[in-house]
């Protein structure tokens, strides 16, 4: 983000987050287990992705515009994972947390800013491609709004990917994957 | 004849007096072994690390039970915090201490009859499915994952619940089930008679196991001792060559 | 406990489901025992062939096999991989984890009680009465079916008592082969098992009902055994005839 912080800005960002949180959420009865399974892949892919950001932000190789859009991406996943989790312990399940992970990336991910944004794409893509079939599949409205903004974050942060030198990624219709597939993507990443 | 009978039955009883004796005298200045009940995920790697003592292995529900109707244990280790914190609350143990972790997994025999590749496939595919009782720990982590992954159905496809998580593992090496959920530890011992399916790391339940000394122990001393091994160097290596986790940096 | 109590336990699911099963499955092992077992039985009583001995330790072998080496037994028999599995599968036989395999592993432990009792009956027979019904121009059969099973009937009664009570209490093969699942191949004993450390209540009832019905077995052997005896003893006219050996 190349905006300076002011103080509009900062109340419109915490209206945002306030509303997102404010998203009614029915009881757990009205939650199918499928439902919850996008919601238990979610939260541990958007973990996922905040330990992404702050391996490439401590990596110290993309500065400048590059490294607010890491931080943003960040915060942006911190938020997403604590939403979820919420959807999850709201209906009666345990939502685990990033100590209950041996996240594994590989050797080179991080030394240069298009390999950030190369291993960036992977993760955002299998998150965007479940969130979008997660919309279809949840007949409970309040979880459709949820997956529904965090799949259009996803988008956003594909595009700040340019930030880092690289182009953003910019599809026609990105594709939509189904959990398994979504999983088996993600599966050497979250150990 | 009334004689020799009376010689005979004379020998058997310094025979058997002598054999009762000598565990007592083997070895004047070693403390007597431990008895030590513990999860049945446990067997190998307890037994490997620690051959001299008295080991009792099972499902951590069955000892739990055990234990609580006045079993004489000196130590107990549980797959579940729920069976150490029930027996510490009851005053029968001491303070349970966290020591390691472990995850699940999907095991098939090895000619894999029912053609399962993935987890996915226990919903599409008939199959003999077998799993520990619910109150096992094993049992309880298996309804976890099918629960976080919305897979819950595949539990019609269940033919027998066992009482703990190595009968699971024998049923399946053994070619008469399909498919089970064991923990990634017990495929290893029969990895030339199963094939393992990942299960992914977003569907594994928070797996705990639990040890703790039982109050009333006789050797507490010994047995803390004990406890203590498990928890150094030596014990926890032990675990990690054997497939268990390390605790989370951040333990609970 | 209070009997209220007991006979509530008694009606949960998991009693009733353990019931139907234990039932089921031994009334039909029971049958399969009697019908295959008394001939045989018969056969090694009267007949002098060198294979009797061997049948005969065949058949009392589960007598000292421990249950579990029993459960393997069967697993190594009619398990998939074991020697009869293929040719069942051919068949379309299924033997995994149903009645099937509960009924098999009570017939295998339970059978030797009855066989043995019942080659004693059979070897207790006067041998003159049945060579008195063939001078009368009785077939084999008609010799096993009229003369010797009626005159034996209070052995193998109490024979078939036995086989109940201990098909009746039947775990580790039946845990080791059919495995345990409510309402299917989970007999009272694998019942109790699971629920002791569940609902202890429910435990103690399911056992109160074993030993209820094994002491009402133990009973009907006195009895049948004490009502038959008076009725068997050989009549001494016959038995001093020209015709005894």
């Amino acid at each position: 983000m190349t905006r300076p912080l002011s103080r509009r800005r900062l109340l419109t960002v915490a209206a945002g987050t306030a509303a997102l949180a404010a998203l009614p959420v029915r009881p757990a009865s009205a939650a199918t287990e499928e439902e919850l399974a996008y919601a238990n892949f979610a939260v541990s892919s958007e973990l996922l992705l905040a330990d992404l950001y702050a391996k490439a932000l401590a990596a110290k190789v993309v500065i400048g515009p590059g490294q607010a859009a890491l931080r943003a991406g960040r915060r942006a996943a911190i938020q997403h994972a604590g939403a979820l989790s919420g959807l999850l312990t709201g209906a009666g399940q345990d939502a685990p947390a990033a100590e209950d992970f041996d996240f594994q990336w590989p050797a080179k991910a991080f030394h240069t800013p298009d390999a950030t944004a190369a291993t960036a794409r992977v993760v955002l893509r299998a998150l965007l491609g479940a969130y979008q079939t997660a919309v279809v599949t949840v007949s409970e409205p309040s979880y459709g709004i949820v997956y529904t903004s965090l799949a259009a974050s996803a988008g956003q942060q594909l595009g700040a990917l340019s930030a880092l030198g690289a182009s953003g990624v910019v599809e026609p219709f990105p594709v939509a994957l189904d959990l398994e597939s979504a999983s088996d993507t993600l599966e050497p990443y979250l150990g | 004849m009334r004689g020799r009978l009376l010689a005979i039955a004379g020998l058997v009883a310094v025979v058997a007096s002598a054999w009762l004796t000598s565990g007592a005298t083997a070895r004047p200045s070693a403390t007597p072994p431990l008895t030590i009940y513990a999860a049945a995920s446990l067997t190998e790697v307890f037994k490997a690390l620690d051959g001299a003592q008295h080991f009792s292995f099972a499902g951590s529900n069955a000892l739990e039970t055990q234990i609580r109707n006045g079993a004489p244990v000196d130590v107990f280790a549980s797959a579940a915090p729920l069976n150490t914190q029930r027996l510490f609350k009851a005053g029968i143990v001491d303070k349970p201490v966290t020591f390691t972790a472990n995850r699940l997994a999907l095991i098939v025999p090895k000619s894999n009859p029912a053609g399962i590749r993935s987890i996915y496939d226990l919903r599409s595919k008939p199959v003999k499915l077998v799993v520990a009782a619910p109150a096992v720990p094993a049992g309880g982590y298996t309804l976890s994952v099918l629960r976080k992954m919305g897979l819950s159905s595949v539990l019609s496809k269940v033919v027998s619940r066992e009482s703990d998580v190595k009968a699971v593992t024998g049923k399946v090496a053994l070619g008469q089930a399909d498919a089970g959920f064991v923990y990634v530890t017990d495929a290893r011992p029969v990895s030339d008679q199963v094939s393992v399916i990942r299960i992914p790391a977003w569907a594994q339940p928070r797996v705990r196991y639990e040890i703790a000394v039982v109050s009333k122990s006789p050797n507490k001393t010994a047995a803390q001792a004990w406890v203590r091994m498990i928890l150094s160097a030596k014990g926890q290596t032990a675990l990690k060559h054997a497939g268990f986790l390390p605790l989370p940096k951040a333990s609970s | 406990m209070p009997p209220g109590e007991l006979v509530s336990a008694l009606q949960s699911d998991v009693a009733k489901d353990a019931l139907v099963v234990t039932f089921e499955t031994n009334l039909i092992a029971l049958a399969l025992i009697l019908v295959l077992g008394t001939p045989t039985a018969y056969w090694a009583a009267t007949r002098q062939s060198r294979f009797r001995d061997l049948v005969v330790t065949l058949i009392e072998l589960p007598l000292v096999l421990p249950p579990a080496v029993a459960g393997i037994g069967l697993l190594a028999a009619f398990g998939r991989l074991g020697l009869l599995g293929g040719t069942l599968d051919t068949l379309g036989i299924d033997v995994a984890f149903n009645k099937v395999a509960v009924v098999l592993a009570v017939i295998f432990v339970a059978s030797p009680f009855y066989v043995r009792t019942a080659v004693s009956a059979f070897e207790a027979l006067d041998p003159t009465l049945p060579a008195a019904a063939r001078t009368l121009g009785a077939g084999p059969g008609g010799v096993f079916f009229r003369v010797a099973l009626p005159l034996a009937a209070g052995g193998l009664g109490a024979g078939a008592a036995l086989a109940f009570a201990r098909g009746l209490g039947e775990f580790g093969a039946t845990i080791m082969f059919a495995g345990s699942l409510q309402g299917v191949t989970q007999t009272l004993s694998l019942a109790i098992y699971e629920q002791f450390d569940l609902d202890f209540d429910v435990a103690l009832a399911i056992s109160a009902v074993l030993v209820a019905t094994s002491a009402a077995t133990l009973l009907s052997v006195k009895l049948v055994t004490r009502w038959r005896s008076t009725s068997s003893s050989p009549i001494p006219s016959v038995a001093s005839s020209p015709l005894s050996s």
